[in-house]
């Protein structure tokens, strides 16, 4: 006879003394943060290695002035993340594929629910060079941080703790875009700073002649206009236009300041334009990742 | 959390006064790989009474009942305490002294017993009393007769019939059904919800859903008329008829909040009578359990007790929530899904002897009203304060001034200068990410 039939646990009451539970429950997700110093690393169903802590610190330092707390989704393929800022009108897609680490593994997808300041202070903590692994159990409370100096024998290790947070994700079709420019990404963030000292939009119209970057302020005007150029010597300095047809719109000068904080990742950045549809900023990073910034356009009185 | 155990046939045999046994033969070390467990057997059960393997009507697995040839079925329910606050037992026998004393040599059991054993895990198995009904149901609507519309298939059939289908399901019941106390108990109940005819010496059943249906409608009602268990109450009746309001009457509502759990210590008297509903929410946590003794230590007194805010709702309405949800208890925990389905599709029809008609109108009324409130909170979104504080989505004022604290609180940690700057920026003009591109 098989006893042990007997001392099932009944699963219906089991849920209802969980939602008695957690009904109170604080938003950051204490259980284990109290009990225990650090995450225990045999557990850990996610496990993903970075030769340089560099490449997160500068991805994280580039979203946070866009959005405070996201998700990044763990799974077999890499890390993503998708979030918008607080008014909805620009998107950050970030995608570290696992190619990016070494080595990396996901058992099981896991969302680590983060709040980015708190992530820029313990990445702080981190020299560039520093190698960096990252780790989490499933269902995780925290998540562990790990820094090794690459010269002395430092060792470092934080846990962050995370949070619950509800995200709707957004399904981003892949668009033929009217007008794809290529440029050094430092010169594009060289040109929204001038202009956003003039105003607080730009236009971007792209047609046969080149990209030209107009803006009118209380002070005056300005423009910046970019023709196709290839450097031999210097291919990071190339200007790339690819173009279907004429393109213009207009966009706030903040939004896409804010976006060339990630210049540091990629030398070269490229911009996609479709009349009607958001902009899209691509530093594309090594091993296939990339980190895409979308922006809606401004229509109707602004100008 | 599995656990096996060994129910020692002695226990089973002699309820003693206070009917808490338990079966600690030997003691393997620290580890017990088949830890002892603790089960609460009803007083007076009798000599033949087994703990069997009967076919769960509801999920059609097998599970172990009690089954007393003279008392009938018993369930067990797992009371446990919460995960988060672990205990363990201390079992030891009242006269510990006395054994020892007077026994020469006394078999390993009692000396256990004497010397008290410690349970590393302090869940109890209560046996609680089950209508039999629940295990014939499932013959009695076979799932192709239930399905549909196909009445002429229906056959009178023998009580004998019946029990054979049941014990083909449960072959342990065989032997326990040969007492006829307990076969004549059963068929008594199948009558309840069956026609019946006489047959020369027999009687032949055939179910009658109308009688089914009016069987366990009287059985939600007696288990809705003392009050449902507080944590269903909360739930299901406070939660589905909170009508959404504007910013007044808060204050009172908060401070009743506080005040429910101080009142709960001299109303502690009637658990170990619950039926099988309370007990089994009551092992909620012990914040849950003091509330659900609360509630109906109040109930059985009166229906709404000051210290509770009244439920806003016309006349009948609670109480029609109150009977549905019992009734949905009933069925998701004892009937199969697809009986229960058909059940409720009878019950909630205008052919029913009780008319859901009010409520099901004062829930949509209730829809509406929050859509709108929603809507007017989503219209007036410039300041996020505000808008907060008119969410009224069934939360209790504690809980959102804790929210709205929390929020800001994070807030303020957790933004970077960036972020602030950019809520600075007009976006007249702009669209909204989910304009282009839709949600997954």
């Amino acid at each position: 006879m098989p006893l042990n039939a007997l001392f099932k646990p009944r699963s219906r009451l089991q849920i209802q003394t969980d939602q008695t539970l957690t009904q109170h429950k604080p938003k950051y997700n204490t259980k284990s943060a109290r009990s225990r110093q650090h995450t225990d690393l045999r557990f850990a169903v996610l496990e993903a290695r970075l030769e340089q802590a560099d490449l997160l610190k500068k991805v994280v330092d580039a979203i946070k002035d866009l959005v405070q707390d996201c998700n990044f989704d763990c799974n077999d393929s890499g890390i993503a993340l998708q979030a918008m800022d607080n008014s909805h009108v620009a998107l950050v897609s970030m995608m570290l594929k696992a190619e990016s680490f070494s080595p990396y593994r996901c058992d099981r997808n896991v969302a680590l629910g983060v709040n980015l300041t708190s992530l820029t202070k313990v990445l702080r903590a981190a020299s560039s060079e520093d190698i960096l692994t990252i780790k989490a159990e499933d269902a995780p409370d925290v998540l562990n941080l790990v820094f090794e100096s690459s010269e002395s024998d430092r060792l470092s290790e934080y846990d962050l703790k995370l949070m619950d947070i509800d995200q709707e994700h957004l399904g981003i079709p892949d668009t033929e875009y009217a007008a794809t420019i290529s440029m050094p990404s430092a010169d594009f963030r060289k040109i929204c700073q001038d202009l956003m000292l003039l105003s607080e939009s730009v236009s971007i119209e792209a047609s046969k002649d080149g990209v030209k970057f107009t803006c009118a302020g209380d002070i005056g005007n300005g423009a910046v206009t970019l023709r196709s150029h290839t450097n031999v010597d210097k291919p990071d300095l190339n200007v790339d236009i690819e173009l279907t047809e004429p393109v213009a719109l207009t966009f706030s000068l903040k939004y896409l300041v804010n976006f060339c904080k990630a210049a540091g990742l990629s030398k070269s950045v490229k911009l996609c334009l479709s009349n009607e549809v958001p902009l899209l900023v691509e530093y594309a990073l090594a091993g296939n990742s990339y980190l895409r910034f979308y922006l809606a356009p401004k229509i109707g009185d602004d100008e | 959390m599995k656990t096996r155990g060994r129910p020692s046939t002695k226990a089973k045999k002699e309820p003693t006064e206070a009917p808490v046994t338990s079966e600690p033969k030997t003691q393997l070390g620290p580890n017990v790989a088949n830890p002892p467990q603790l089960f609460i057997l009803p007083e007076g059960i009798s000599k033949n009474a087994r703990v069997i393997s009967v076919e769960n009507p509801r999920s059609t697995n097998d599970s172990r009942y009690l089954v007393c040839p003279e008392r009938g079925f018993y369930e067990f329910t797992k009371v446990a305490t919460p995960k988060s606050t672990p205990r363990s037992l201390l079992l030891s026998s009242l006269d510990a002294e006395a054994v020892d004393g007077d026994n020469g040599v006394e078999d390993s059991t009692d000396k256990l017993s004497s010397s008290g054993y410690i349970m590393r895990d302090a869940g109890l198995f209560v046996a609680t009393p089950m209508d039999p009904l629940f295990f014939v149901l499932p013959v009695l609507a076979p799932v192709s007769a239930s399905r549909g519309s196909e009445p002429p298939k229906k056959l009178f059939l023998s009580g004998e019939d019946y029990l054979d289908k049941v014990t083909a399901a449960s072959p342990h019941l065989i032997s326990l059904l040969r007492v006829d106390s307990l076969r004549a108990s059963i068929e008594k109940r199948m009558a309840a919800v069956c026609d019946t005819v006489d047959a020369g010496d027999e009687t032949m059943y055939r179910l009658s859903e109308e009688k089914m249906t009016r069987e366990l409608l009287k059985k939600a009602k007696k288990m809705s008329e003392n009050g449902l268990p507080a944590s269903m109450e909360d739930k299901f009746i406070r939660k589905s008829l909170d009508v959404p309001i504007l910013s007044i009457k808060r204050e009172e509502s908060s401070l009743n909040d506080e005040e429910t759990p101080a009142d709960t210590p001299d109303t502690q008297a009637s658990t170990t009578s619950t039926d099988t509903a309370t007990s089994s929410f009551s092992e909620a946590s012990t914040a849950a359990t003091s509330f659900s003794e609360h509630s109906q230590g109040t109930a059985t007194q009166h229906m709404k007790t000051p210290s509770i805010p009244p439920i806003n709702a016309p006349d009948g309405v609670v109480d029609l929530l109150r009977l549905r949800t019992a009734l949905f208890f009933i069925c998701s925990n004892y009937i199969a899904p697809y009986l229960s389905e058909t059940i409720k599709k009878l019950v909630l029809s205008s052919t029913s002897t009780v008319d859901f008609a009010p409520l099901e109108a004062h829930l949509v009324h209730l829809a509406k009203l929050r859509q709108e409130a929603l809507a007017a909170r989503q219209l007036g979104g410039t300041s996020q304060k505000r808008s907060l504080e008119e969410d009224e989505d069934g939360e209790s004022r504690a809980e959102k001034k804790r929210k709205l604290e929390e929020e800001e609180k994070r807030k303020k940690a957790g933004e970077s200068r960036g972020v602030k700057n950019l809520k600075k920026v007009n976006t007249t003009g702009m669209k909204k990410m989910s304009d282009f591109f839709k949600k997954k």
